[in-house]
């Protein structure tokens, strides 16, 4: 499958290997009338502590999909059907539920795209700020509450003495947003998944919220920041994946991703962004939509849309290829136009 | 449409719910044809549709299949049942269950309980099918009228349904019995008039719907008559929701019936009805079980059989709506 | 909407609404052959003893609703009564006034239905939640199945089954009365296992919703031990909703409680109302219909205020339209 090379080389260096090693995920959900339908399909990445991998791709491409399957918190209808989840020597795919549960909001915390709808509205933000502390028995009930309260100050909360006794409608979007991020850190995890942290608020706060994450990785905690956003990936991701109907098309340093996207998806995607795509241009979006899950494309998943696709070489299933150093392409071309 | 999508998808604070796959299924809903073609859809596939769906329901195959016993049963009970609901036989009074010539023995007058069980099912259906009939009948007229021509027959019909919703449907069941007596027309009409107001209240939401759909006001535009309209048009559409509630009213019917027999208001004896049969089958209770155990039986069987049937037509009409 | 006019509104219309309902019912029963006095005569001494020792009642009753009174002079005269509590004497029950019978009936009908909504929310909230959480499973189909049924039957024939099983043959409840406390539990339990069908589908369903919210998944994204984030994030959130259904059931219960009084015998508002129908004692049945109705209008009443006053949302907003209630309350029942 597409599970080839090891991306570890794009980030050597970082002594004890990567923080999370993720190989050859697969996840499938299953349809009403019993069909199977693989959102993610051989995703493979990994994230060093002190460094944030960017996962980029359009809605549906199994972005957030992976991200619960790391942590197993899949619906109902979803499975992980293959792969690895590497994380402190222990492959998370294989650990009884007892010991995922100490891992989740200990070592692994998550941010979510809305915390109007991630924080629950009938409890105080001290009751949520606190209570995984208290099931991971990391402090006493007072020692929780204090940390919870410098917790909210650490995100910029102002008065966290008196905000930590609100509900969470009661404050604004930006600093519940913020509220949430706290909720995550409180624990003071390895690592960091933010599902579209900044997609919900407007683009003032969302600066704020890059800040802190920024300041966040910083002080060393792996993040992975899944966006649709090239904008955000450029803002503070030190390596970029791109991901396309549940697929790595490619993988690389953001900086070479956004001044030289080889995958002819990447390549469009980077076109069609307002804020990155070349001023002299005009602004090019891809043509098509991306594929239904239920009938997806023989070969290359994007060789419909795809203006260089040479039949019937793109129907063929494309490998990642190894293109220099730390960058990877998922297309047989090697992106070279 | 396309550029608009993909724009919108790389906006940087544009929203994207990330759920599945999207985009697909919104592209083929605004590809979808106009004018006669969907009319004639609308107007014949949810038949066929609704019947295909039923058929692949197992056990609304099967209650299907015993409602149609049942209504043959009670059909035939003048030929089927070994005795008369009347007959009295002093020779075997409470006798039990497999005695000479009384498969499920007798009451207390010797009479026997498995032909005034049968009986009881015919009375039951007459009750429940006559009351259901009178209802759809008052629903569609009125909720036709109401929802088409809106006016006073729309407000009467609202002010009623206020009304009757304060009224609950027991106690206006046992009104109308008190005054009309204790005849099966009487519990025909008690049980009709409690159940049709909600009905028509539904023909007419169901009138207001169609009445916006653009076939309608095509047919309209091209100098269709009101009257025409409705019966062409609104009825047909109309009639599938109305199935529905009206296969749930049934077994509600059936219960009625029962119920008001319990109550000593259903049919005048020596009629049989199951409720008359339960409340005196607790009164011989110790000495003669079997007098409770066989009208309760195939009570609970009929009201299975009818609320499963009701289940499979909903479910069939409507295969996402209220599963639960 | 302030809540005083919303109050106020709601009263008029509950007012409104009680006069038609006594409109209709009296009615009605002018429809049926003779008059309230003339009804009495006949059947009192065909049905019951009382016809002997009550010449004065046949009288009281003639001055109250006699022949030559106009129709709308005797509905005027008994919802005079209605109002001063003071309604006359009962055909059926000699010697009894209405408003006696129904201040002696109605503790016991409360009773019942109280009791019956109590036990229906302790069958029905962990039934549901525990289908929700297996959703699917074995368990969860069985616990549907049990709902279908309690669905499908009437409490009078859960009764039936409940009186076979408990008296006929094993013999630990009695069947009929109301005096001692073994008394209470069949009828009881007749009565609420169709509303904790209904209750248990309802919790199952709201429960699923609240399962899918994001903030479930947040909670164990956090670690939660799925039973805590159940009980803690996922309950109470799916259980508010439940006060809306609660009362209508409450008033489904109270009517309910006819077909159960009349099997069990137990002098109740509905047993009253019954007998009162089949031997056509009509004040006392115009009495009873009347009262009933009034209790579930009442009850439906404070269940829209309650709701209002358990979600801070509604609250908040100030939005007490009785339209957007009923909307949300009509959706359950």
């Amino acid at each position: 499958m597409t599970m080839t090379q090891a991306p570890s080389g794009s980030s050597s260096g970082t002594p004890g290997g990567p923080l999370l090693r993720v190989r050859d995920l697969h996840t499938e959900f299953r349809s009403e009338d019993g069909a199977a339908l693989r959102a993610v399909d051989g995703v493979s990445f990994d994230v060093e502590p002190g460094r944030a991998l960017a996962i980029v791709g359009e809605s549906g491409s199994g972005k957030s999909v992976s991200m619960r399957s790391v942590l197993r918190l899949l619906p109902r209808t979803g499975r992980v059907t293959a792969g690895e989840v590497w994380f402190g020597g222990q492959d998370l795919l294989r650990l009884p539920e007892r010991q995922m549960r100490r891992i989740r909001g200990r070592d692994i915390g998550m941010v979510f795209q809305n915390a109007m709808e991630a924080m629950n509205p009938t409890l105080t933000l001290e009751r949520q700020l606190t209570e995984h502390l208290l099931w991971h028995g990391v402090c006493t009930k007072s020692e929780a509450r204090e940390r919870a309260v410098r917790a909210l100050g650490d995100v910029g909360i102002p008065e966290p003495e008196r905000r930590i006794r609100v509900y969470p409608f009661q404050l604004s979007g930006g600093m519940r947003q913020r509220a949430m991020i706290a909720m995550a850190i409180v624990t003071r995890p390895a690592l960091l998944i933010a599902d579209e942290p900044t997609t919900a608020v407007d683009v003032t706060i969302q600066r704020q919220i890059l800040d802190l994450l920024a300041g966040l990785k910083d002080q060393g905690t792996g993040i992975i920041m899944v966006t649709h956003d090239l904008g955000v990936a450029r803002y503070f991701c030190d390596d970029s994946v791109v991901m396309y109907a549940g697929r790595v098309v490619e993988r690389a340093p953001t900086r070479e991703l956004l001044s030289r996207p080889r995958h002819p998806y990447a390549a469009g995607l980077l076109g069609s962004s307002v804020e990155l795509g070349s001023r002299d241009r005009p602004l090019h979006p891809i043509p098509g939509n991306p594929p239904d899950l239920a009938s997806r494309p023989r070969g290359c998943p994007f060789h419909p849309r795809c203006d260089r696709a040479v039949l019937p070489r793109c129907q063929d299933e494309q490998e990642l290829i190894q293109i220099g150093g730390a960058r990877a392409v998922a297309c047989w071309s090697g992106g070279r136009p | 449409m396309d550029v608009i999508a993909a724009a919108e998808g790389l906006h940087s604070t544009g929203l994207e719910p990330d759920a599945g796959a999207a985009g697909a299924g919104a592209a083929g809903a605004g590809a979808a044809g106009a004018g006669e073609t969907v009319a004639r859809a609308r107007a014949r596939g949810p038949w066929r549709k609704a019947w295909d769906r039923f058929k692949r329901n197992r056990l609304a195959l099967i209650s299907l299949v015993m409602c149609g016993v049942l209504v043959v049963v009670a059909f035939a009970a003048p030929w089927i049942a070994p005795h008369h609901y009347a007959d009295t036989d002093y020779e075997a009074l409470l006798a039990g269950a497999g005695a000479d010539g009384h498969l499920l023995g007798t009451d207390q007058l010797g009479r026997d309980i498995l032909s005034r069980t049968l009986y009881g099912l015919r009375t039951a259906l007459i009750v429940a099918f006559g009351a259901e009939l009178l209802a759809l009948l008052c629903a569609l007229v009125v909720g036709l009228a109401a929802g088409y021509r809106g006016g006073r027959a729309e407000q009467g019909l609202m002010a009623f349904t206020d009304v009757m919703y304060a009224f609950p449907s027991y106690l206006f069941a046992i009104v109308m019995v008190a005054v009309l007596g204790r005849s099966i027309f009487a519990l025909i009409v008690a049980i009709g008039i409690a159940g049709w107001v909600t009905q028509a209240r539904l023909v007419r939401a169901q009138v207001l719907s169609i009445k916006q759909r653009e076939y309608v006001e095509a047919a309209r535009a091209m100098g269709a008559s009101g009257p025409t309209i409705a019966v062409r048009y609104i009825l047909p559409n109309a009639i599938g929701p109305m199935l529905v509630t009206t296969s749930f009213a049934i077994p509600a019917a059936i219960a009625a019936e029962a119920g008001l027999g319990l109550l000593g208001l259903g049919v005048q004896p020596p009629t049989p009805s199951w409720g008359g049969m339960i409340s005196e089958g607790t009164r011989y209770l110790l000495s003669a079980p079997h007098m409770l155990l066989a009208p309760a039986c195939v009570f609970a069987l009929a009201l299975l059989a009818f609320t499963w049937f009701g289940d499979g037509v909903r479910d069939a009409f409507d295969p996402r709506g209220d599963r639960r | 909407m302030g809540v005083v006019r919303f109050f106020g509104q709601r009263l008029a219309r509950l007012a409104v609404s009680l006069v038609a309902v006594s409109i209709i019912t009296f009615g009605l029963l002018q429809l049926a052959p003779g008059n309230f006095a003339d009804i009495q005569r006949v059947t009192s001494g065909a049905t019951s003893i009382a016809g002997t020792g009550t010449e004065s009642m046949l009288a009281e009753t003639q001055a109250r609703y006699g022949d030559d009174t106009p129709v709308v002079q005797q509905y005027l005269t008994f919802m005079k009564g209605v109002v001063t509590w003071d309604m006359g004497p009962s055909y059926r029950y000699a010697g009894r006034a209405v408003e006696d019978i129904i201040a002696a009936a109605f503790p016991v009908s409360a009773t019942l239905a109280v009791l019956a909504v109590l036990l229906a929310l302790l069958i029905a909230v962990p039934a549901g939640v525990f289908a929700a959480m297996r959703q699917n499973s074995k368990a969860d189909h069985a616990t549907m199945f049990g709902v279908t049924l309690g669905h499908a039957l009437p409490n009078y024939l859960i009764a039936a089954f409940l009186i076979l099983i408990f008296t006929a043959f094993l013999g630990w409840f009695p069947s009929s009365g109301w005096e001692r406390p073994e008394h209470v539990f069949l009828p009881v339990v007749a009565l609420a296992l169709g509303p904790a069908a209904v209750l248990a589908r309802y919790v199952r369903s709201s429960m699923l919703e609240t399962l899918r919210e994001e903030y479930v998944t947040a909670a164990m994204a956090k670690g939660g031990p799925y039973r805590t984030v159940v009980v803690r994030h996922a309950l109470r959130n799916s259980l508010i909703p439940l006060v809306t259904v609660v009362g209508p059931l409450l008033a489904a219960l109270m009517t309910g409680t006819v077909f159960v009084e009349a099997l069990f015998r137990i002098p109740g508002l509905g047993y009253y109302a019954a007998t009162a129908a089949a031997s056509r004692d009509m004040p006392l049945l115009m009495g009873t219909v009347l009262f009933f109705a009034l209790i579930i209008m009442v009850v439906n009443l404070l269940v829209d205020l309650t709701y209002g006053i358990l979600d801070p949302r509604i609250r908040a907003e100030g939005g007490w339209t009785s339209s957007r209630l009923r909307k949300v309350s009509t959706q359950q029942v």
